[in-house]
């Protein structure tokens, strides 16, 4: 994102702002996404997020900022594109197939009558893998092949981007993993560009090139998906995106002090911080002089979640994947932290640790 | 007519995955188009005519109407509505909650039966129902016929206050019925339970517990029952009791003084509005006292024990008095009627006049009920509230206002369309718009919004969209709303009385202008035809009710 622009991105939008009322939904959003690029808009609900989506589709017309479409503006100051002019595709969070359409007519409903129409449905539900139920209605179909047919419908008039709204959110947790991939696999294979909002960290990560967190109308960094767990530029965007303990400490260049010893940085940082670690950076021994207490145990099979007190009353988490190495409610431990950690300089406004929530 | 329960309207869209978030535009960018907003305001503005026209109307009379209203007789006619209305209340509530018990909550045999047959009474008009009594235990009914041959000369008078009295009990008491039914039906058992665990008796529990639930049930059903009272012409007319409806209408077709009329027909408005109040008030705490969704253990039945023959015996007889008593006479009537008189139009000719208008009257309302729901549901603003709101007014105000009003309106400013079946179709789209737009609301929001965007962003333009993906699907609405309104319309009585054009009949006016003139056998065949409509109408209620939400 920091090289300079190339050429005429698939979607890009700039100052986005949309009030409803007296709450500003979306404040000031810029994105800009490559061709054949997933973006992931990550952000808890009611963040705006669907809102911005609804704003690039053309169902809501933003207060300020434009929008670009395959270097096309669709909306500005003084454009507004309707949406059916936009070539962007949409997959809605309840699939929004047409409940009196076969699995076929949804597919073909936006393709142009002449012109080979009938062949494009074939290539998309070939695509999609839904050849064999294409004379179905679509409530004789199951979540997962629901929201294949969406997908088939917005992918068969050949969108620039392709937008999805939640879209793993109606399967049960079992499929969503495998669903997840199949899309993944179908987007790929079809080269589209794509943008998809949820709620969900895990999904975004794990589907994404590129995550946008979005909180509160505001997109608060974009990055890859890696970079953004592992250097959240924000005390609030390394919270959503999974567990953190952040720790004063006194930094100095390239290492830092803190409850736990010296810490490798990694960005230079000077004077007093706050440091972010990842419940998985903290391995624990157990140790009976040791400098912390495991107070609270939490076992979920394949790891496990440790709450450990500090002899200065600072609660941490540790999370161990693998055997226990008998480690117990009531044992002492030593606790150590091989990877470099996050700093923060100015304060963020959150509550500070002694007090940090429970477990 | 039908209470709207609105319940779903918000937990709906909690709880039901089938229902949309609530989006704060729902439709977005896209506000409604000028076409749209015109068309809305218009039938909204027409259905605004007859009220506005009214006070406009009696405000014309100037100081005549302060004496109008101060007349000693308007003090009579409004005492006799008043007793009336809180005689069907009260006697309607008793049977209606009675009723409820004895289906819901005892072993009384068949009670599904008798629960269904019970509430079937509601769909007949209760001028069928009049006819049925007048002809049947009136003067010169069938009952005197029989009893002739014995010397019996005359039967004790039904007409005046116990005829209106009896016939509007026994039409209205299912709205009480119904609704005490729902509520019984929600009720948690747990909390009787509760009761006896804590040492109370039975009757004690049914005093103490079920009865304060059940009060919102029981006050939504009477004011129902109070406004159907209040705005009844057919019943309240043929057994010439003077309540307001039957006044206006004798002044209007009698007295000279037309404008006596008009402020007689806002006085009922007024009454009408003020009860609406009420009712309105009372249902939203209605709400509150509803018990929680999700599946209900069924309560313990209670025994009836010797009690079971009377309860019997008062389901049959109310049965055959509200059912059993129109089919018998419209049937004897009907074997009599080969040596009545000539007809002076033939009830084929009704058949066809009351189909005709019945018909149009359900394309028109269907028409255009449509943009008013589509603005109000998909481009939510103000103005389409309002525009909502105004076209049901048609249920607040009784049929021979919306009439009488028309007829004036009509007389002085179009010429040209009084005394045409235009005219009648306006009051009937007044009166009937609520019904249609009611279904098409339904089915309109059960049509996600997604759907429509779903099309946009396929390349659909908003007009293609709306042929392509909004009418297919709303047709199901659409259909039920004209059954309903046509039906609904079979069964009009002073709207087609006052506005129909000289020589024009109906079934409906038949059976009126018949039963008034005692040619019982002539208003046989047309009450018959009405009783088949009616039976329809409850049929496609039901079947709108059951239909998957």
């Amino acid at each position: 994102m920091n090289n300079a622009p190339p050429p005429e991105p698939a979607i890009a939008c700039h100052g986005l702002s949309k009030n409803f009322g007296p709450v500003a939904a979306v404040r000031d959003v810029s994105l800009r996404l490559e061709r054949g690029r997933f973006l992931a808009l990550l952000g808890p609900s009611g963040c705006g997020k669907t809102t911005v989506l609804r704003i690039m589709a053309g169902f809501e017309a933003p207060d300020a900022g434009e929008i670009h479409v395959g270097g096309t503006r669709v909306s500005g100051p003084d454009t507004f594109v309707p949406p059916e002019r936009r070539h962007i595709g949409m997959v809605f969070q309840e699939y929004a197939l047409f409940p009196h359409l076969t699995v076929e007519q949804n597919t073909a409903f936006g393709l142009p009558g002449n012109g080979p129409r009938a062949q494009r449905v074939h290539e998309v539900l070939r695509l999609v893998g839904l050849e064999g139920v294409k004379d179905r209605m679509p409530h004789e179909l199951s979540g997962g092949q629901q929201q294949r047919v969406a997908l088939a419908r917005a992918l068969a008039p050949r969108p620039e981007v392709i937008l999805l709204d939640e879209p793993f959110s109606n399967l049960d947790a079992a499929l969503r993993v495998r669903v997840r991939q199949e899309v993944r696999h179908i987007l790929r294979a079809a080269g589209v560009t794509a943008i998809f909002v949820t709620h969900d960290q895990e999904e975004a990560l794990s589907l994404a090139d590129e995550v946008a967190v979005m909180i509160d109308g505001q997109i608060l960094q974009v990055d890859g998906p890696e970079r953004l767990y592992r250097r959240p530029s924000t005390h609030r965007v390394a919270t959503f995106l999974g567990d953190a303990n952040f720790l004063p400490a006194s930094a100095e260049g390239e290492s830092a002090v803190c409850e736990l010893g010296p810490l490798r940085l990694m960005e230079a940082r000077d004077g007093e911080v706050e440091i972010m670690i990842r419940p998985e950076d903290i391995l624990l021994e157990a140790n009976d002089t040791g400098p912390g207490e495991i107070v609270e145990r939490t076992y979920f099979g394949h790891d496990q979640l440790l709450g450990i007190r500090m002899n200065s009353g600072t609660l941490l988490r540790s999370r161990l994947v693998g055997c226990c190495r008998g480690l117990h409610e009531g044992q002492r431990v030593t606790l150590r932290v091989e990877t470099p950690v996050m700093a923060y300089t100015s304060r963020y406004g959150c509550p500070l640790l002694p007090n940090s929530p429970a477990l | 007519m039908s209470q709207s329960v609105p319940l779903g309207s918000e937990l709906g869209t909690v709880d039901s995955p089938a229902a949309f978030p609530p989006r704060r535009a729902v439709a977005g960018g896209s506000s409604a188009s000028w076409g749209l907003r015109i068309t809305s305001a218009a039938v909204a503005g027409l259905c605004l005519l007859p009220l506005v026209y009214l006070v406009v109307r009696s405000l014309q009379t100037g100081s005549a109407m302060i004496g109008i209203l101060t007349a000693p007789a308007t003090l009579r006619i409004f005492f006799n509505t008043l007793l009336l209305v809180i005689a069907v209340s009260a006697s309607s509530a008793l049977i209606g909650g009675l009723l409820a018990w004895l289906t819901v909550r005892t072993d009384l045999p068949w009670r599904r039966f008798w629960g269904s047959v019970t509430c079937l009474p509601l769909v007949l008009p209760s001028y069928v129902g009049a006819f049925a009594l007048i002809a049947a235990l009136g003067p010169t009914g069938a009952l005197q016929r029989w009893l002739a041959p014995l010397g019996v000369e005359r039967l004790p008078s039904l007409y005046g206050f116990p005829g209106a009295w009896l016939a509007l009990t026994l039409f209205s008491y299912p709205y009480v019925q119904l609704s005490v039914r729902a509520a019984l039906r929600g009720l948690d058992p747990s909390l009787e339970e509760a009761a006896r665990s804590l040492g109370m008796s039975g009757p004690r529990v049914l005093l103490a517990v079920v009865f304060p639930h059940l009060r919102p049930a029981f006050a939504a059903g009477t004011l129902l029952v109070a406004l159907y009272t209040l705005s009844d012409f057919g019943a309240v007319s043929l057994l010439q009791f003077n309540a307001f409806t039957r006044a206006i209408h004798v002044h209007y077709t009698s007295a000279l003084d037309r404008g006596g009329a008009a402020v007689l027909a806002l006085l009922l408005v007024a009454f009408t509005f003020g009860i609406l109040a009420v009712e309105y008030r009372l249902r939203g705490r209605a709400r509150y006292y509803r018990s929680s969704a999700g599946s209900l253990r069924r309560a313990r039945l209670a025994p009836l024990g010797a009690w079971k023959i009377p309860a019997i015996a008062f389901c049959v007889l109310l049965s055959f008095l509200a059912l059993g008593l129109p089919v018998l006479v419209t049937g004897y009537w009907l074997l009599q009627g080969g040596t009545a008189a000539t007809h002076a139009t033939p009830t084929a000719m009704l058949a066809f006049n009351s189909l005709f208008v019945s018909a149009a009257a359900s394309v028109l309302c269907v028409l255009a009920g449509l943009p008013i729901v589509i603005h109000a549901v998909r481009h939510p603003s103000p103005a389409g509230r309002w525009s909502e709101r105004s076209a049901y007014i048609g249920h607040a105000l009784p049929g021979i206002v919306v009439a009488l009003s028309l007829v004036f309106f009509g007389a002085r400013y179009a010429p040209v369309l009084y005394q045409t079946l235009f005219m009648l179709l306006l009051a009937y789209l007044v009166l009937f718009l609520p019904l249609a737009i009611g279904c098409l609301r339904a089915t309109l929001l059960q049509i996600s919004p997604r759907l429509e965007e779903a099309s946009r962003t396929l390349g659909m333009t908003s007009r293609q969209t709306f042929r392509s993906v909004t009418l297919p699907l709303l047709r199901p609405g659409l259909l039920t709303g004209a059954a309903l309104v046509f039906l609904t319309c079979m069964k009009e009585l002073p709207a087609t009385l006052l506005l129909g054009p000289t020589g024009f009949h109906t079934l409906a006016t038949r059976i009126w202008g018949a039963t008034e003139e005692a040619f019982f056998a002539r208003a046989a065949a047309p009450a018959l035809l009405l009783v088949l409509a009616s039976a329809c109408s409850m049929w496609i209620l039901l079947r709108h009710d059951e239909a998957p939400s």
